[in-house]
């Protein structure tokens, strides 16, 4: 028996299987159910947020049997992408790191595929690309991404005209940057966002959609506003956070310049509908945060060394440490 | 031409190829027409985001086995098949009889195993690319092919006719 052989056999059994007709009462029946399913993740709200984050906690401890041998986890959570000297690689939740054979930016993952922008080349989800691009965002509905004519593709295929570069992206909506000023496109139109009280002189950091909350980062304050451009919250710190991809929860945990500042180290989870907070202990300096599948993550560093977190509402679980720095969510 | 209309075009015209691949991933036809529906109903979901429709089958392909693997994930560790999961010889598979026995072999892997072959052997999709669709590391792919083609020798070899 030689692997030729075992080439010749699939090969024979591939073309040789019969096939049965398409069973199109069964399989509209799955399309149906794939739509809730779809409409369901979406539609996730502000107390289910937590919830969802406890539940991905709870089952990440691993199984044994009674043999003693480590059983793979019922619902196994997606893998997260990070960048390690320059390539995407997979972290599992065994802390291994696997390849993924992309490298450049993380835009975000879409149907468990990781998309990424590397040289004006946009990756994934699967196998598409699509080059010329220069600027691109992820979100449950799919990629949003700007060309480099400024032409906008939104998730569904449509192409918008723009004259300024794209900034954010999400499910309801996008947003532009002219200047210092922040235009939201959402289903009821274009906004322009008013960046705090002296909103001409302030110079927005970065910007994200959750949701139909847009959260901006603007000399050291955070400003949360919903698609048509009224301002929800605002408070000074927590530049270093990230609204969840429902809008229902911007978490942000204290940076190196924060914590020398005075600001208290931990996260943050601000609830956007009420406007409470809840605190969760972590110890080291924030370099960045993110949602990845309804799991929040938060990068910290201490001296040269990178730490990856999960949290929740009750705690951080370390992910993986990166010595020598080497480690970010981008 | 609408989406739906080209979701169908599409699904009509690739159906057969896909069912194969999904057959010789599952080694059952039930499973694999399960396997194919499901993700064929996920990809007409998503039809209008898919923007090259040139790409659609790869995509599906993929989609195939990383559902194929996301199953394997839930029900746990892997173990042989003492019963092959569709009655009949070959799984009703028409071809030469010493094809026919190394399939019966290859069917009874588990499937992670199964699926490393079809991916490495047919598709001839090198070991980083295999890792990655079945979310294990390469070493892995290298051991579970390893593996296999262990326990196919030996059990070709036990078949063999006695001199």
């Amino acid at each position: 028996m030689t692997i030729p052989d075992i080439r010749e056999t699939l090969t024979a059994v591939r073309d040789s299987v019969p096939v049965p007709p398409v069973d199109q009462v069964a399989f509209r029946a799955r399309v149906r159910g794939a739509r809730r399913r779809r409409v369901a993740v979406r539609a996730i709200g502000v107390g289910t947020a937590a919830a969802v984050l406890a539940a991905v906690v709870t089952v990440a401890p691993r199984l044994v049997d009674a043999d003693g041998q480590q059983v793979a986890a019922q619902s196994a959570a997606p893998r997260i992408p990070v960048a390690v000297g320059g390539q995407v690689r997979l972290l599992g939740d065994d802390g291994e790191l696997t390849g993924s054979g992309s490298t450049g930016t993380i835009v975000g993952t879409v149907d468990g595929d990781v998309v990424t922008l590397d040289a004006g080349v946009l990756s994934g989800p699967g196998d598409s690309r699509t080059s010329g691009v220069v600027a691109a965002y992820a979100s449950s509905a799919g990629v949003t991404y700007q060309s480099d004519d400024l032409s906008i593709t939104l998730p569904d295929g449509r192409t918008a005209p723009a004259d300024d570069p794209l900034v954010a992206a999400g499910d309801a909506g996008w947003v532009t940057q002219h200047d210092r000023v922040l235009t939201v496109h959402g289903p009821a139109g274009d906004h322009v966002l008013r960046l705090g009280s002296d909103g001409s002189r302030s110079q927005p950091g970065t910007v994200e959609v959750g949701g139909a909350i847009v959260a901006v980062t603007a000399d050291g304050t955070v400003g949360l506003y919903d698609v048509s451009g009224a301002r929800r919250a605002g408070f000074l710190g927590g530049v270093t956070g990230a609204i969840s991809p429902d809008g229902a929860t911007y978490a942000y945990a204290a940076n190196a310049e924060e914590r020398a500042a005075g600001m208290r180290p931990g996260l943050v989870l601000h609830d956007v509908a009420t406007g409470t907070t809840r605190g969760v202990s972590l110890g080291q300096d924030a370099v960045d945060l993110a949602w990845h599948d309804g799991r929040l993550l938060v990068l910290t560093e201490e001296g040269t060394s990178r730490t990856l977190w999960e949290c929740d509402v009750l705690a951080c679980r370390s992910l993986v440490t990166a010595a020598d720095g080497d480690l970010s969510l981008r | 031409m609408g989406h739906d209309a080209s979701f169908s075009d599409f699904m009509a015209a690739r159906w057969s190829s896909l069912y194969r691949t999904a057959y010789l991933l599952t080694g059952s036809h039930h499973q694999a027409e399960d396997l194919l529906q499901d993700v064929l109903a996920r990809t007409s979901v998503r039809w209008r985001s898919i923007r090259d429709k040139n790409l659609a089958e790869a995509y599906v392909r993929r989609g195939l086995v990383n559902q194929a693997a996301r199953g394997w994930r839930r029900r746990g560790r892997e173990s042989l098949v003492e019963e092959l999961p569709d009655a009949g010889h070959g799984g009703g598979v028409d071809v030469h009889a010493e094809h026919l026995a190394l399939w019966d072999e290859i069917r009874r892997l588990p499937p992670r195993m199964r699926a490393t072959l079809v991916l490495r052997y047919l598709e001839d999709r090198p070991e980083s690319e295999v890792a990655e669709l079945l979310g294990v590391s390469v070493g892995s792919v290298k051991s579970q092919t390893h593996h296999a083609l262990k326990r196919l020798r030996a059990a070709m070899t036990e078949m063999e006719p006695m001199p």
